[in-house]
């Protein structure tokens, strides 16, 4: 268990490198962030200058400081001429010290005020959506491997294809427009007042998430549940006279738990995504839409900050998985 | 841009101070509330340096019904859904438009406005009086007005404020035509404890009305200098209004609650919630609903969801601004007329009438609406005959090949998104073009479109502009003195010596009829320059709930009737919710 | 060891009712209805129905009709016309996508669960890593960044399609390359490559062949949710994405809901159709499947 541990950890800070790296990278390689900070002034071209070719300007107000000169300043700033490791490096740095700096966009708001006060509105809606979920997979599952290919099952199986095919927000969509805007069952917005308003409105939002999961989950449960059932340790406890209840609940649901918890593991990532688009739907100022927001901005601190962040919450959750799965399988843990 | 004030580096703003700075007096990427627009006004009602001259009074079309009887219930929080953010409230760094007008309005007062005529009254300022013989003007403020900080209102917090506008990179660049920096002297003056003393560099005879929009929004001294050292606060404001600054999340809303104390009189509502909700369609169905209040917007389809709702009443003003299509004439292939013609022939505007404005709002042919005194009957805008655009093509690809392809020339279309509006507009558009040019469509962020045509980094994009109550405030959109810089104000960069000296004359002039005649005049140098495709004029409409009473009218502190629904903006501290 | 031992290896659990089992008449449908959409997909411009882009093809947001059979939008262009417009983009962007996933993907995944090892170790890696990016903020930053056609949008959810399915075929390798049979063949002396080819290959890519149909309709509605957020395909290309955006504004549900429900409707078909398929395959080839 200690060397599956360790090996994880150091998994995990290996991967959590990578993903920034990348992200870092992508950012400065694919976008200009000298446009970003400076805006059309980065269009200027001061060797030019330099050289006596082109005549020099000055846009700013303060007749002190050609423009030349506040590009030179910006760049010195935010060590834009520098190789792109080191000041992956620095941010590195300041990062892991809290530290993601100041968004481009808002104005020297830290970055890391923004992501907090972004973060508890995602993290409800996704917890929520993951209640929905295996609150509605786990009955519906065990339920249908105990009527395995028999007309309940069936139908669960018609339905819970239906749910996988429907994309998230062709349902929201709906969802929002029949039982916020129409109909008023629901609010149309996220109002955190209260405990029971937030409950209320991120109900649809939620479930919108959580459906699609619960498909998944039941099918997987459904069929994992059926193939355990098979085995022959359930055949033999039937034959010793034990209830199907309790060969049901006690014998069969963990082992087969085990996909589930794997994919469990797997669907948080696509959770994570997915509520980018509920997010803009039902307008919950979350991570995801200020995600959105900062990738098509630019804003780059933003995105290398949610990104890193949304990246390690996968990964520990995956390792959780992971421990669980071992304290789970008698079989891994031995190895 | 960097902006290096007094040695420390300031950190910039950009590209969200370009939106605000485009968004300061009315310009704004058209078709929907995205952006929102109109800073300066709405309305273009008759206008004179003194209420003595003809007056057209709006035409402003209203479902609103009768004064509830039984008398005003005090009390209540009103929910106000707004359309567009802004990135913050002061007026002396951040750049507004409508939505930041709504907000700041309830806090802050101008120191003039505009009446129900369009004249234009003190409000704030006591009295305003021109000094013979010179372009200056003496403004003494009111007496014993008080901030909601408790500082007294005085000349030193005008001064403050207009030094650090002329300063400021982008608001800046609204005032320096009237007050370069070249020019000998200072700007403001101030003469004693309650007068400040203008000296523009022009002749106006209707300065006040200048200062009928943010560059008249007074904030205290104190709160200059700290928002100068600290950005953030520009989050908050003090003001000496009906309202008192409570809270505000961007992008979510601003919460102001009552002043017990105001100046003015007394305020009914406990409390005013601003709610950004970007799609004002949306908002409509919730105010329909029940969950808002007030929705102001010019979005088509809410106004029609609005117009519609029982339990939703409209006031509806379409003597605003305008939508349009701007063309950059400082750049191929728009730098030539015949090209500029070509593509105006090609414009489905009937088809922009009836798909996207949906019968809320009339065909435009100028940026004055026909029941305005200023608009010119003869003035037509052309389009929808696609048959005058060949030979112009023909023509233009035989001298400038490299700019066609296949016999018909290149050109760009830009529009902000993702938005579907935008996106209908530009399929709408492109179909009616595309006989004739290659259109490349591109979709980008709002906070990057409006730089871009800032910069002159743009061809044809569809835009919104113009409305002011009075004209004299959109000649900084049309000068030669804000068309070649490298931010250029006149969009366009459009120059026309000739067209500048009307502006001019009738900036100097304080004969109604013979402003008329001037701006007339305009108007057909407009048409005939092809800058500017007109489409429809916005309709602007303030949607309230029933129990919502009493939007219009407002009056002053000192009784007189204020203009409503300047481009959507208005006050409230005159209304009340009831029972 | 025989191809045809792919469907029966001796340690199997065999229940009843494997042999003889057929892909059944619902399968046929689906294959049917992905057939149809493919086919007029294709030969779309030759079929006698309207230019999806024709602005004012019929008045403006009308209903379903014999002359337009989804109705028209808001700028009166015929949705049926647009939905099979839409059906090529989408089609074959769910196609690339997944093909590139499973070409790429399953071949890494084989060779790292085959080899182990310090490859396993380096390929298992990337996977994990690509895992870490939550999907669609991978597909933005990348469709943010680029211009966006058809092929740069495949290969921004081909990419993602990719740690999916190799995870998949990787954990599949390990389970079958300690099967008996290629143990067996180890001993015997086959190299790797005839083992990866003749025992693993057959056996970890047919679970393929229906993860391919399932992938495909994720992949279908990946393209829909960056066409949501207004980062798919540019310019004139008509997808279904891009339609139900246009049709999903509240007071269109309300006017004319044919906008935006009719496309959903072929999506939800299509990747019903897919989706079932895919597991009647992979149910099919597993023979593990009974009752209590």
């Amino acid at each position: 268990m200690r060397t599956l541990i360790l090996s994880r950890l150091s998994q995990l800070v290996l991967v959590l490198l990578a993903v920034t790296f990348l992200s870092f990278s992508a950012m400065n390689v694919l976008g200009d962030p000298l446009f970003n900070i400076i805006g059309p002034l980065a269009e200027l071209d001061c060797d030019a200058v330099a050289r006596g070719e082109i005549e020099s300007t000055s846009s700013s107000l303060d007749a002190t400081r050609t423009d030349c000169e506040i590009v030179a300043e910006v760049k010195a700033e935010f060590r834009l001429d520098e190789p792109l490791l080191k000041r992956y490096v620095l941010w590195l740095g300041d990062s892991v010290r809290g530290d993601f700096g100041t968004s481009f966009a808002s104005e020297g708001v830290p970055v890391s005020e923004i992501l907090k006060a972004k973060f508890p509105a995602s993290i409800k809606l996704m917890v929520y959506a993951e209640v929905i979920a295996l609150g509605l997979a786990i009955p519906l599952g065990v339920y249908g491997a105990y009527r395995a290919n028999r007309r309940p099952d069936r139908i669960l199986s018609v339905v819970s294809f239906g749910a996988l095919a429907i994309p998230n927000f062709a349902l929201g969509v709906v969802l929002l427009y029949v039982f916020a805007l129409k109909t008023g069952v629901f609010p149309s917005s996220y109002d955190k007042s209260s405990v029971w308003s937030e409950v209320k409105s991120l109900f649809l939002p939620a479930f919108t998430l959580g459906s699609g999961l619960a498909a998944g989950y039941q099918r997987l449960l459904r069929t994992d549940l059926v193939t355990t059932l098979q085995e022959d340790f359930v055949h033999m406890a039937r034959a010793k006279g034990m209830t199907d209840r309790h060969i049901m609940f006690r014998h069969a649901l963990r082992p087969s738990l085990f996909s589930v918890i794997t994919v469990f593991g797997v669907q948080t990532g696509a959770l994570i995504g997915g509520s980018l688009v509920v997010e803009q739907i039902y307008l919950i100022p979350g991570v995801g839409r200020e995600l959105v927001t900062a990738v098509v901005r630019d804003d780059f601190p933003v995105v290398l900050a949610g990104v890193t962040v949304i990246a390690t919450a996968f990964v520990v959750i995956n390792f959780a998985v992971d421990l669980l799965y071992g304290w789970l399988d008698p079989r891994v843990r031995a190895q | 841009m960097r902006i290096l004030i007094s040695g420390r580096v300031s950190l910039t703003k950009l590209p969200v101070a370009f939106l605000s700075l485009a968004l300061f007096a009315g310009a704004c990427s058209g078709g929907d509330d995205g952006g929102a627009s109109d800073a300066a006004g709405s309305d273009d009602a008759a206008d004179a340096e003194d209420s003595a001259g003809t007056a057209v009074v709006p035409t402003v079309t209203t479902t609103q019904g009768p004064v509830i009887e039984g008398g005003i219930t005090p009390g209540g929080t009103l929910r106000v859904g707004l359309g567009a953010e802004v990135d913050g409230l002061n007026p002396g760094a951040n750049s507004l438009a409508t939505s930041a007008y709504l907000i700041n309005f309830s806090m802050l007062e101008p120191l003039a406005y505009f009446d129900a005529e369009g004249n234009w009254f003190p409000w704030l300022a006591e009295s305003f009086e021109k000094i013979e013989g010179s372009p200056s003007w003496r403004m003494t403020l009111r007496d014993g007005i008080t901030f909601h900080d408790g500082s007294d209102l005085d000349a030193d917090d005008v001064i403050a404020l207009f030094n650090v506008q002329l300063k400021d990179p982008l608001i800046g660049l609204a005032l320096q035509p009237s007050y370069p920096f070249a020019f000998e002297g200072p700007a403001v003056e101030k003469i004693d404890n309650l007068t400040v003393q203008f000296n523009p560099l022009g002749e106006s005879a209707h300065f006040p009305v200048n200062l009928t929009s943010q560059l008249g929004m007074i904030v205290p001294s104190e709160y200059t200098e700290a928002t100068q050292a600290n950005s953030r606060k520009n989050q908050t404001l003090i003001g000496t209004g009906p309202f008192i600054f409570e809270s505000r999340v961007q992008d979510d809303r601003t919460i102001v609650v009552k002043n017990p104390n105001w100046w003015g009189g007394e305020v009914y509502l406990d409390r005013i919630e601003f709610i950004i909700q970007t799609d004002t369609a949306i908002a409509a169905d919730r105010l329909a609903a029940g969950d808002l209040d007030v929705v102001i917007t010019s979005n088509p389809d809410a106004i029609l969801t609005m117009r519609e709702a029982e339990s939703v009443r409209t006031i509806e003003n379409l003597l605003s601004s305008d939508n349009n299509l701007m063309m950059n004439t400082s750049r191929p292939p728009f730098d030539d007329i015949r090209v500029r013609q070509a593509l105006t022939y090609a414009t489905d505007r009937d088809g922009f009438s009836a798909l996207i404005a949906q019968g809320t709002s009339p065909m435009a042919d100028s940026m004055f609406h026909p029941d305005l005194i200023w608009s010119n009957p003869d003035v037509v805008q052309e389009g929808n005959t696609p048959e005058l655009a060949q030979p112009l093509v023909d023509d233009y690809c035989a001298d400038v090949p490299d700019d066609c392809t296949d016999g018909k020339i290149n050109m760009e279309f830009q529009h902000s998104g993702p938005s579907v509006v935008q996106t209908r507009v530009a399929d709408l558009l492109t179909s009616g073009w595309q006989e004739f040019f290659n259109v490349t469509v591109s979709e980008v962020l709002q906070d990057q479109l409006i730089p871009n045509v800032a910069i002159g980094e743009w061809q044809v994009v569809a835009w919104r502009q113009f409305g002011s109550i009075d004209p004299d405030n959109e000649v900084i959109w049309l000068q030669c003195a804000t068309a070649d810089k490298f931010i250029a104000l006149n969009w366009v960069r459009y120059c026309d010596e000739d067209r500048d000296a009307l502006m001019v004359e009738q900036r100097q002039t304080a004969d109604l009829d013979h402003r008329v005649e001037i701006w007339r005049d305009i108007q057909v140098n407009m048409n005939e320059s092809y800058a500017y495709i007109f489409m429809t004029h916005a309709n602007w409409t303030i949607g309230s709930h029933t129990r919502v009473q009493n939007i219009c009218p407002q009056f002053a502190p000192t009784g007189e009737e204020i203009f409503c629904s300047n481009g959507g903006v208005t006050f409230f501290h005159d209304t009340w919710i009831a029972e | 060891m025989t191809k045809a031992g792919v469907l029966r290896q001796p340690d199997d659990n065999e229940g009843p009712g494997v042999v003889g089992r057929t892909l059944g008449r619902p399968f046929w449908i689906a294959i049917g209805w992905l057939g149809l959409l493919t086919v007029l997909a294709l030969f779309a411009s030759w079929l006698p129905i309207e230019d999806p882009n024709k602005v004012g093809a019929g008045g403006p947001r009308l209903g379903p009709s014999f002359s337009h059979f989804f109705g028209t939008d808001a700028l009166g262009r015929d949705v049926f016309a647009r939905t099979i417009f839409g059906a090529r983009i989408s089609l074959l962007v769910g196609f690339l996508a997944i093909a590139f996933g499973i070409v790429v993907g399953g071949g890494l995944g084989i060779i790292a669960g085959y080899f182990r090892g310090i490859t396993d170790q380096v390929i298992s890696f990337c996977f994990f890593t690509l895992l870490s990016f939550p999907a669609l903020v991978l597909a933005l930053l990348i469709t943010a960044t680029i211009d966006r056609n058809q092929w740069t949008v495949s290969f921004t959810l081909g990419i993602l399609a990719v740690a999916s399915v190799g995870r998949l075929s990787r954990a599949n390798t390990i389970v079958f390359a300690e099967r008996e049979f290629v143990q067996a063949a180890r001993v015997l002396g086959a190299n790797s490559r005839r083992i990866i080819t003749h025992e693993l290959l057959p056996n970890v890519m047919i679970p393929m062949g229906a993860l391919a149909l399932l992938g495909m309709g994720i992949a279908i509605v990946a393209e829909g949710s960056l066409a949501f957020l207004g980062l798919s395909v540019e310019g004139d290309a008509v997808s279904w994405g891009k339609s139900i955006v246009d049709g999903s504004q509240a007071r269109d549900l309300d006017k004319n809901p044919n906008v935006a429900l009719f496309p959903i409707g072929v999506m939800f078909l299509t990747v019903l159709a897919l989706n079932y398929a895919g597991d009647r395959v992979r149910e099919y080839f597993d023979v593990r499947e009974t009752a209590f």
